[in-house]
């Protein structure tokens, strides 16, 4: 039998389209209000992506050992309208960053969210949900 | 004959796309009488049009500060000029509005010290809103939180109801006899006939329904009939996916939009469903402002399968349960 290539395609498409797509949440249920720390390191990637971006780090824990971090921002959308563009991320690769963060509920370690983190200049850069409820004073490193 | 037919197939391939980019310049361009369109102070200081306007300049400059930017504007904008009319003397609704009155993008990621009486929809000194008073046999089969980790697709009027969490940008073209309204999210399009015509006898069903608009006063009057069931209301009274509902056949959903001044867009809805509903829902009437910064340009925010599933797998099942009852912050949302 002969397949057609553009038939094969169009139904990969269709189907593909008519899968639910595990993707929007809620903080509360996949992160930690009550378990946040400040992470020291330095950026490694950016993932430019809906519905949520995000970031990759690596810090040393407590006992010195260097962690590779893989850490959820808001929505593109809103964070290149607060100045945090994917280029501002791809020009710090490699560079300083600090970050606050909260951590994944579930077992998987070295995930989290950041609500906010200083990149090389300093500047504190809102990324994430505000869910400490912490003035912009309170906000730094 | 193959070759031939191919290079047929190729040309008139060509000629569509170039007809389709030709419909949609004509669809989208803007009024050469520039009525209808934001020019805000900066825009007038020659540093281009907001909304679409920046994007008709070349690519848009990138954003210096973003809202790190202390000169940005965090009050309530002032009407900002008479209401833009068309040639025919409607007001023109076309631009693009942001859920809140300082004409940009503000959630809780954004820093502190926003006015609150601009940073959302409802208007100081209105009214409170009363949230929509259910019958009370519609508890298990309408009313239940948007199933986790689902995309819920748009409709009317969650696409634009929704907003009030998730803070994006609409934007409205409006023509002769048609307006559309298009959303950053979930990215859907509402095509509405503004020429007097009257339901179909038996319209579509789909999430945007079956709308015509007519015009009463200065109001557009945008009446909606035949919105699939599956179409959830979200933050159609109270917010966000928790309070989410579903709806019946005969849901009947009735938009107001009007511009009282160049920055502003009131939006008033009204749902009406007699099998889910005791009474028909009133809505507030909802302030949206006109987008001011020249360099915002339109984005699409797609529910994309960036996540890692397995992330949601390893969670606790009694978070799970918790959320499915209710009792824990709803997806959808950044308060």
């Amino acid at each position: 039998m002969r397949v057609k290539l553009p038939g094969v395609l169009m139904a990969i498409l269709v189907i593909g389209a008519a899968v639910p797509v595990f993707a929007h949440h809620g903080f509360g249920v996949e992160f930690d209000v009550n378990n946040c720390m400040d992470l020291k390191g330095t950026l490694t990637g950016i993932t430019w992506e809906n519905p949520h971006a995000y970031f990759d780090m690596d810090a040393k824990d407590a006992d010195g050992n260097m962690q590779s971090w893989h850490l959820e921002m808001v929505t593109p959308n809103a964070l290149k309208r607060t100045g945090s563009t994917k280029q501002v991320f791809l020009d710090n690769i490699g560079k300083p960053i600090n970050a606050r963060v909260c951590l994944a509920k579930s077992s998987n370690q070295h995930r989290g969210a950041a609500s906010y983190l200083a990149l090389a200049d300093g500047q504190i850069r809102l990324v994430g949900q505000g869910v400490e409820r912490r003035s912009d004073e309170q906000k730094h490193f | 004959m193959t070759a031939v037919t191919r290079e047929s197939r190729y040309w008139l391939g060509s000629a569509g796309v170039v007809l389709a980019a030709l419909c949609l310049f004509f669809i989208f361009a803007p009024d050469s009488s520039g009525q209808g369109q934001g020019q805000d102070q900066q825009a007038q200081q020659g540093r281009g049009q907001p909304g679409r306007g920046a994007q008709q300049e070349g690519p848009a400059k990138p954003i210096p500060k973003g809202f790190f930017d202390p000169g940005l504007n965090r009050h309530l904008l002032p009407p900002g000029g008479p209401t833009p009319r068309t040639a025919d003397g409607h007001p023109d609704l076309s631009g693009r509005y942001y859920p809140n009155g300082v004409g940009r993008m503000v959630g809780s990621y954004t820093p502190a010290g926003v006015d609150p009486d601009a940073s959302g929809l409802f208007i100081k000194g209105n009214p409170p809103q009363v949230n929509p008073v259910f019958r009370p046999e519609t508890k298990d089969k309408y009313q239940f939180p948007t199933p986790y980790g689902t995309c819920a697709p748009g409709g009317t009027p969650t696409s634009i109801t929704t907003q009030t969490t998730e803070h994006g940008p609409i934007e409205l073209v409006q023509r002769p006899g048609v307006l559309w309204i298009m959303d950053e999210f979930p990215q859907a399009i509402k095509w509405i006939p503004t020429d007097g015509r009257p339901h179909s006898k038996d319209p579509d069903v789909s999430f945007a329904g079956e709308a015509v608009g007519r015009w009463e006063g200065d109001t557009l009057v945008v009446d909606t009939v035949a919105i699939d069931t599956r179409m959830r209301n979200i933050s159609v009274g109270l917010s966000g996916d928790a309070n989410a509902w579903t709806h019946s056949e005969k849901e009947h959903v009735i938009e107001r939009f009007s511009r009282p001044s160049k920055n502003f867009l009131i939006y008033q809805v009204t749902v009406e469903d007699p099998v889910v509903l005791v009474k028909p829902f009133v809505s507030a009437p909802l302030r949206w402002s006109l987008a001011q910064d020249p360099n915002d340009t339109w984005t699409e925010y797609l529910c994309t399968a960036n996540e890692d599933s397995d992330a949601y797998q390893k969670i606790d099942p009694k978070i799970r349960e918790d959320y499915e009852k209710g009792k824990l912050p709803a997806p959808g949302g950044q308060p």
